[in-house]
């Protein structure tokens, strides 16, 4: 899946999957192909994480008997909630700005209206301006919350803006 | 689903229908490689701009941060149509494709400074003011001691910005450029199932990021083990 754009992924959930007869709304597509899409990602940078605790610390965890599940919950966690909650916050940023390709698809989020009022207006200039003003301060105020989060929950080192 | 695929496949893959898919492969590809050297001068200039000092280049750094900041914040798809209506006001009658190619610059530029700001800063400070004590231009410090420094810190995530960004380029298709996404579109329209015809997209696409990923690893591998020297 990362190596794929996730606007393809989509257009395949959502017009190839009928032929298989399973209906998907384009909502439905949107919401599983992103699902998809990010699983993927996140699961790149989750195994970076994993793979930044040292060896010798699994193996403590070992000698101690624990379980796999306990190994990951007090040994793991702890030690990459810090080191991963930047990038995983950065990627929910990245998230947010592909929300915008559900447009294509008819879902009625922030481009879909846009696009929708241009299409009414043909005022396009002020739409799509005021459409990525929008866009900026959402993305703003979503940095500046996790970024606070960060700093206090995992004493993350973060920008703030 | 699977039978309608295989009866389709020879009528799919005539010589035409492929020229016409590696036509659009090659669009896609020029569209990534003009849009990641363009922004990748564009963005090396804005990093370069926001270590400037004095009054006199103030407006240009208030230019380029707000460039970066604007447009790491705007989803590509709004920027596109944004360009687009932009381009079409100004009558500049150019090709849609040139359009795309503006906006996947700018965007560029914004991330790469970003990364490159991030290489500039993991220079000690010392290293700064020994070349200003040295009364080194601001060129003369970026080339002689930043960046032999800096680009190890760079080229990682660059490359990986790159990879990104070719699946980017699939949004353009929504402006009408002819490029891979936008052909399969085309081909479904045609009347071939979108099974296949996207899953020849899907194909496609891999096809052209994953040596890139392979060479991304390589480079971040090698930058790695030399660094640790």
């Amino acid at each position: 899946f990362t190596n794929t754009p996730q606007l393809v992924q989509i257009y395949f959930l959502f017009f190839a999957l009928p032929d298989a007869g399973i209906l998907l709304s384009g909502y439905q597509a949107v919401l599983l192909g992103m699902t998809l899409n990010a699983g993927a990602y996140l699961t790149e940078i989750q195994r970076a994480g994993f793979m930044s605790v040292r060896q010798s610390e699994m193996e403590a965890a070992e000698t101690l008997g624990f379980s796999r599940l306990q190994q990951v919950r007090y040994v793991v966690l702890p030690h990459i909630a810090r080191v991963l909650f930047p990038p995983l916050s950065n990627h929910y940023i990245l998230m947010t700005l592909g929300t915008s390709m559900a447009a294509v698809f008819g879902v009625e989020e922030l481009t879909g209206r846009a696009l929708n009022v241009n299409s009414e207006t043909f005022r396009s200039i002020e739409v799509f301006t005021l459409t990525a003003g929008v866009y900026v301060l959402v993305t703003l105020v979503a940095n500046l919350v996790l970024g606070l989060a960060g700093r206090y929950l995992f004493r993350a080192r973060m920008r703030l803006l | 689903m699977l039978e309608r695929i295989i009866e389709e496949a020879p009528r799919f893959f005539t010589y035409w229908n492929v020229v016409f898919l590696l036509e659009a492969a090659l669009a896609t590809l020029v569209l990534t490689a003009v849009g990641c050297i363009g922004g990748f001068a564009l963005g090396f200039l804005m990093a370069a701009l926001r270590r400037t000092e004095g009054r006199a280049t103030w407006p240009l750094r208030a230019l380029a941060f707000t460039i970066t900041e604007i447009f790491r914040r705007v989803p590509f798809l709004v920027t596109l149509f944004l360009f687009f209506y932009l381009f079409e006001i100004l009558k500049l009658g150019l090709d849609t494709f040139y359009v795309a190619l503006a906006a996947v610059v700018i965007i560029a530029g914004a991330f790469i400074a970003e990364i490159v700001r991030a290489g500039f800063e993991s220079v000690h400070p010392n290293q700064w003011d020994a070349a200003a004590a040295m009364n080194f231009s601001l060129p003369m410090t970026l080339w002689y001691v930043i960046l032999p420094q800096a680009w190890k810190v760079i080229l990682p995530p660059a490359f990986s910005f790159f990879i990104l960004f070719i699946k980017d380029t699939a949004l353009a298709s929504q402006i009408g450029v002819v490029e891979l996404t936008y052909a399969g579109k085309v081909m479904n329209n045609k009347g071939f199932s979108a099974a296949l015809t996207f899953g020849t997209v899907l194909v496609l696409y891999f096809a052209l990021s994953y040596p890139l990923t392979r060479l991304g690893q390589y480079v971040e591998t090698r930058l790695a083990t030399r660094r640790h020297r």
